[in-house]
């Protein structure tokens, strides 16, 4: 079936969910209750007692008096220049996350973090944020974090403190470091690197473990070139891309710069767009932005990658360079393969036709080989130098993590030093690296929390994090970036670097003299960095580089590289696939990660883009393989998987490869905090050094018992009725085309909404002569990468629920992000619509509010007054996109005085019983108000940025004033691909969505485009009347 | 629940027969002093209510606690003539006016009245840099953003809110700050209005008519305060 044909005789190509499409009995009733975890029975108390107590209560308080508690002003005893309580201050600094160093802004208010977006001034970010930058503010505030520095000697552990560990250390390591290993995860600071050199130089040995590691890419590189290097890919060189299951729209160390890139390619009114293919075994980002996706197991992507090469050379006589490795005769066997899928003919003539202008990338699970001819590949097309182009650098002198625990085991180490990470839980199962390590006499353990590793440990030290932390850090295109604190450490944590020194150096440096001293002396100073007042030169260079959060000019250039010519061995033949040869492929967490942000409340919440889970992860089938197995959604199966088994509740996610089963890492934790423990099933439990992100011989057995999952995705759904409504009128949702029906006819979007008779208002309606403003959100950029979820929740307060509330619906998230699927089941596209309240200016949901709690401003705000809200839900039931959230609980109630340092203090915080929804960040709009009146002026069109535009790495959400002609969000309203979200009810909505556009080989297209489908046909007799695109015209 | 009157009192009933008829009980016509006392005393209820609400107690209007230190505007802003801003930063810029760190007190004191013991407290925190502790007069609910900025900016004067500061000895509040309050001037700024330059300055009053002044500054800086929601609330 072709990529773009339909199903036969569907009256909508466009589904929500699986359940929808097959109508189960779950969904039924889910359809039937509107609470469906039912509603909560007060416990313990009856309405009448507690309208009696609450009777009395209030007769006590008006007799107690009503003054409000007195409230204090602390001032600063100091005078500090420049310092205004009450303002927030924004600083550069860098977060950490493996081999990818993330330029970010974070800003302080009176001292303490509470938001964290991209460093609008280093490529790397372009101003955006990925989730787990964002996120990371709160991981910086969890009471679980640990927070004293602990001895255990023998079974017995007590408090202790950094300067005994410093001195015991010293002590220990004055005679030198022979039997220490030290396993550090990835780091690119070059403080630490250096000190781990003078530890190996000392007698320790250096080992590495990153449990989502780039290990292959690297290996890959050495085999093309004969060098390790930084790939530095720009996808606005590319016109064809190809990604491999690498998903470098996200999982790439520099995923933000890629994203910003290949959205500035996707933008249609150039004339001019990319095309990208995608192979990949289960729905990413990627593939969901994908022109042309083909759902390939993983154990099939290396020969289709072969395929694509034997049709390049043979077919399409594509030139092989020298030193490609790999020969035209070797090729033939592959070409016709059939694991590149029907069109590779089409895709290999597409990249032939484009050469020097596409590139192919493929992912860290491909196998070193697939990296190596992708390189080749690269090369003979031309695109080295162009879309793809590299940094060669040294890899480290790192043993592998398998080699540490054979040492472990054969007694050669005395002391095993662990530098962040959680080996105990995440290494591979066949490692047992728990039991190893308790082979090491004395164990040092640096972490931000005390995990199972921390509680294996004879020393645990409590991290800093890096918003507590001085150092520097190696971004991926090479430029050198500063990691400073904004806060003191809140329980004493102390860096990497700190804890190395105190092993190599005596004295031991801090870990702001470590940064310090290696800056000088990368600026080519000899010894430590002088004081601030001795050499007047570096502290300003040293100012500037914290100012900006980068050393400018840095960032290298990559070069193409030349190729070595080392033979580049074909992929092995495997085993026949099928119900008893399933393939498990391990895949790196949306939400998790590596397990690492297990505590993060946030990211646990954040429904995964494409699975829409929250709290768990899931295996997941695709809909046939699960169909051949009798697994339905939520059954909790055995995996049998090399001789180790795992439950695990199954996910039916449609595009999942056929015979291939995926399960996210990280979950299953129960050496987790508070938020993390127990959520989800934990997969390194199945994972082995020999197969470190998939393997074959996966058998399924069912076990008979059920699994609750709390999917945000079938949530303000109706009944049947209601659905097959809804389904008919997706296609007027989600607008999409192609780039050529676009070409040809630019206002295309108009004929796929519903077709309306004009629209009167009822009232007269208010002109809005001031600041009108108003939202862009352009589907045709959009990745569907929930960076605006977490900016939304950062900046305005928004709580976290828990997956019992989640599964009820009570999710309280600002912004969904409604994801649809095309087609067929196995092999569907999807499209992805971020949905806030989009501010109608005939808002339906004012008209019944009995309180007047939600007014309108005279800007066009659906503003809601909190303070008013007697919480009776009507605004919600009226509100055709479902987007009030209503707080069932005092949701900040039970939090910690820590944790409510996070707090954005320019948001209200919502009580119990109070309704909310998206404001347009109006706190910043009268911030940028006052900002305008203090100097003198109107607000200019950028002054104002919601949160979501301001971090969303492809440009695809802009906010401003529809009143002004020149303002960026005017001009896209002026685009013939703008359209309103249910337009036909005449509520005018202020945001308004730019139409999805795919660009389809025209070789492989079988349907050209999916527009039709919106039941325009039916409406061919009033085409005249286009009530509904009135409101393009409007204001 | 009605009782057979018939048989205690039949003559008085011309006409009835034999047909059974209700009557009121005579004790029900108690009940109409009854009401008229209930509805007397739900009227003085109301007005209590209403009073007590809108009581100059009720609303903070002479809030005045003590302070740690007894600074008196009266004498600093009044009588040496120093301008609110030499303290009070931030207030032509930031959301909030802020109180000054210790070290301005300083500035002047630790030449100016070195052993009063009334600076006891003030000497302490310069030495050992612990903050004071003032307490807060003018407290608005959590649920509003006041802005000063944008205020002083529009030539809202400050005695407009805080009264004649360079009077008292010892601070208090003089407005309401109720919303009611806040939106009287909202909806018509011109008497509140004045020169820029002359914000801070308490005795200013404007030559000829104050409301054609505050029209003329309204229209020449395009103040248009809102009177939305959202302008406070968020």
């Amino acid at each position: 079936m072709s990529a773009y044909s339909l199903e036969p005789g569907s009256g909508s190509p466009y589904w929500r969910s699986l359940q929808e499409l097959a109508d189960t009995e779950e969904y039924r009733h889910l359809m039937a209750h509107e609470f469906p975890g039912g509603i909560d029975a007060p416990d313990g108390m009856s309405r009448r007692r507690f309208l009696q107590i609450m009777s009395a209560s209030i007769a006590m308080t008006s007799l107690a008096g009503c003054r409000w508690p007195v409230e204090k002003i602390v001032p600063y005893a100091a005078n500090t220049p420049g310092l205004e309580p009450g303002t927030p201050v924004k600083f550069a600094t860098t977060m950490e996350m493996g081999p990818a160093a993330m330029p970010v802004l974070a800003t302080s208010y009176d001292g303490r973090p509470i938001k964290i977006d991209g460093n609008p001034g280093h490529p790397l970010s372009g101003g955006a944020a990925s989730v787990f930058a964002q996120a990371s503010v709160l991981d910086l505030y969890d009471p679980d974090r640990s927070q004293v520095v602990r001895r255990r000697t023998g079974v017995f552990g007590s408090e202790s403190d950094w300067a005994s560990f410093a001195a015991w250390a010293q002590t220990r390591s004055a005679a030198g470091l022979t039997g220490t290993a030290i396993l550090t995860g990835a780091t690119t600071s070059p403080a630490t690197a250096n000190l781990l050199i003078q530890a190996a130089a000392r007698g320790a040995r250096l080992y590495l473990h990153e449990p989502v590691c780039r290990t292959n890419e690297m290996r890959g590189l050495k085999l093309a070139f004969g060098t390790a290097a930084l790939v530095q890919l720009d996808l606005g060189q590319a016109d064809v891309i190809v990604d491999i299951d690498a998903n470098c729209l996200q999982d790439h160390p520099a995923a933000l710069r890629n994203a910003k890139a290949f959205a500035a390619g996707r933008r249609a009114e150039s004339g001019h767009m990319n095309r990208l293919y995608s192979f990949e075994s289960t729905f990413s980002i990627t593939g969901g932005m994908a022109d042309h996706r083909y759902p390939t197991a993983a154990r099939d992507l290396g020969p289709a990658v072969w395929a694509l090469a034997a049709e390049l050379v043979l077919g399409q006589h594509l030139e092989l360079p020298e030193g490609a490795g790999v020969s035209a005769s070797q090729l033939a066997a592959w070409r016709g393969h059939a694991a590149g899928g029907p069109d590779i003919a089409h895709l290999a003539h597409d990249l032939m036709a484009h050469r020097g202008r596409s590139l192919l990338v493929a992912g860290l699970r491909q196998d070193p080989e697939v990296h190596a001819l992708v390189h080749v590949l690269n090369a003979a097309l031309g695109n080295a130098g162009h879309a793809v182009s590299y940094l060669p650098f040294e890899l480290p002198p790192f043993a592998s993590l398998g080699e540490l625990v054979g040492d472990l085991n054969a007694g050669r180490v005395s002391t095993l030093v662990v530098l962040g990470g959680n080996p105990v839980y995440d290494a591979p199962a066949d490692l047992e690296f728990g039991k190893a390590m308790a082979r090491a006499s004395e164990r040092i353990h640096l972490g931000l929390h005390e995990d199972a590793t921390g509680q294996a440990s004879s020393w645990h030290l409590p991290a800093a994090h890096y918003l507590e932390s001085w150092g520097l850090a190696q971004g991926w295109d090479g430029s050198l970036l500063a990691v400073q604190p904004l806060i003191e450490p809140l329980y004493a944590g102390h860096t990497a670097a700190e804890v190395l020194s105190v092993l190599v150096e005596n004295p031991p440096r801090t870990a702001h003299q470590l940064a310090r001293d290696t800056f000088f002396a990368l600026g080519g100073g000899q010894g430590p960095a002088p004081a601030p007042e001795a050499d007047d030169a570096f502290e300003k260079r040293w100012r500037a580089f914290l100012h900006d959060g980068f050393l400018a000019g840095s960032a290298q250039a990559g070069t193409p590289l030349a190729l070595a010519g080392t033979p580049i061995a074909a992929p092995a033949a495997a085993g026949a696939a099928g119900a008893e040869n399933l393939e498990l492929t391990f895949l790196q967490d949306q939400s998790v990660h590596d397990g690492r942000y297990a505590d993060n409340a946030w990211l646990q919440e954040m429904p995964d883009f494409m699975t829409k889970l929250t709290w768990d992860n899931a295996a997941v089938f695709s809909p046939s393989t699960a169909k051949d197995l009798g697994v339905v959604h939520g059954d909790v199966v055995e995996l049998q998987y090399k001789g180790r088994s795992l439950e695990v509740a199954a996910y039916v996610l449609p595009g999942q490869a056929r015979h291939s089963v995926a399960i996210t890492l990280g979950y299953g934790r129960d050496d987790a905090g508070r938020v993390g423990r127990g959520a989800g099933f934990n997969a390194y439990r199945l994972r082995t050094s020999d197969a470190l992100h998939h393997g074959d011989g996966l058998r399924v057995r069912k076990t008979g018992r059920r699994y609750d999952l709390a999917t945000t995705q079938d949530h303000h759904a109706i009944d049947k009725v209601g659905a097959a409504e809804i389904q008919k009128r997706v296609p007027g949702l989600v607008r999409e085309g192609t780039f050529e029906q676009y070409v040809n006819e630019p206002e295309f979007v108009d004929h796929l909404g519903i077709h309306s008779p004009p629209l009167v208002s009822l009232w007269k309606e208010w002109e809005y002569t001031g600041y009108k403003w108003g939202m862009a959100v352009d589907l045709n950029t959009c990745t569907g990468c929930n960076a605006c979820v977490l900016a939304c929740q950062s900046e305005n307060n928004i709580p976290v629920v828990g997956k019992d509330q989640v599964s009820r619906g009570r999710e309280m998230s600002w912004i969904r992000l409604d994801r649809y699927f095309l087609g067929d089941a196995d092999d569907p596209r999807c499209s992805q619509q971020p949905v806030a309240c989009v501010q109608c200016e005939m808002a339906p949901c004012e008209q019944v509010c009995p309180v007047a709690a939600t007014t309108h401003t005279r800007e066009g705000l659906n503003a809601m007054v909190y303070n008013r809200c007697v919480g009776t839900r009507y605004c919600s039931n009226n509100c055709p996109y479902k987007v009030r959230r209503f707080n069932w609980y005092n949701n900040f109630e039970d939090l910690t005085e820590t944790q409510r340092l996070v707090l954005n203090p320019d948001v209200t915080v919502r009580a119990r019983g109070v309704m909310e929804k998206c404001t347009y960040c109006v706190q910043r709009i009268e911030t940028a108000r006052v900002a305008a009146r203090v100097e003198g002026r109107s607000i200019r069109d950028g002054d104002i940025t919601t949160a979501c535009a301001q971090t969303c790495p492809t440009d695809a959400i802009v906010f401003g004033d529809l009143n002004d002609k020149d303002s960026r969000v005017s001009k896209l309203r002026e685009l013939g691909r703008s359209y309103d979200l249910l337009d036909y009810l005449n509520i005018k909505p202020r945001t308004f969505y730019l139409a999805r556009l795919r660009n389809p080989n025209p070789a492989i297209a079988g349907v050209a485009a999916q527009g039709g489908h919106g039941g325009h046909g039916d409406h061919g007799g009033h085409g005249e009347d286009h009530g509904a695109t009135a409101g393009k015209a409007h204001g | 629940m009605a009782p057979d009157n018939h048989a205690h009192d039949p003559g008085n009933r011309p006409g009835t027969g034999s047909e059974k008829r209700f009557v009121f009980p005579k004790w029900t016509n108690r009940l109409r002093e009854a009401s008229a006392v209930a509805a007397l005393g739900g009227v003085v209820y109301l007005v209590v209510l209403v009073a007590g609400v809108f009581s100059p107690q009720n609303s903070a209007i002479g809030y005045a606690p003590e302070q740690p230190v007894p600074y008196s505007h009266a004498l600093h802003a009044g009588e040496l003539g120093i301008d609110c801003r030499y303290c009070h930063v931030t207030v032509e810029t930031s959301a909030r006016a802020n109180v000054p760190p210790t070290a301005t007190c300083m500035n002047c004191h630790k030449t100016i009245r070195t052993t009063s013991p009334k600076l006891e407290l003030v000497r302490k925190s310069a030495e050992t840099g612990e903050p004071i502790h003032w307490v807060r007069v003018h407290d608005l609910p959590d649920f509003v953003y006041f802005n000063h900025a944008g205020h002083v900016q529009s030539g809202v004067g400050c005695v407009s809110c805080h009264g004649r500061v360079d009077r008292m000895e010892v601070v208090e509040q003089v407005e309401p700050l109720t919303m009611g309050w806040c939106l009287d001037c909202h909806r018509d700024p011109d008497p509140n209005l004045r020169p820029r330059d002359k914000v801070t300055v308490m005795d200013w009053e404007p030559e000829g008519d104050a409301a054609a002044l505050g029209a003329q500054l309204r229209t020449e800086r395009n103040i248009s305060p809102s009177v939305d929601c959202a302008t406070c609330h968020r």
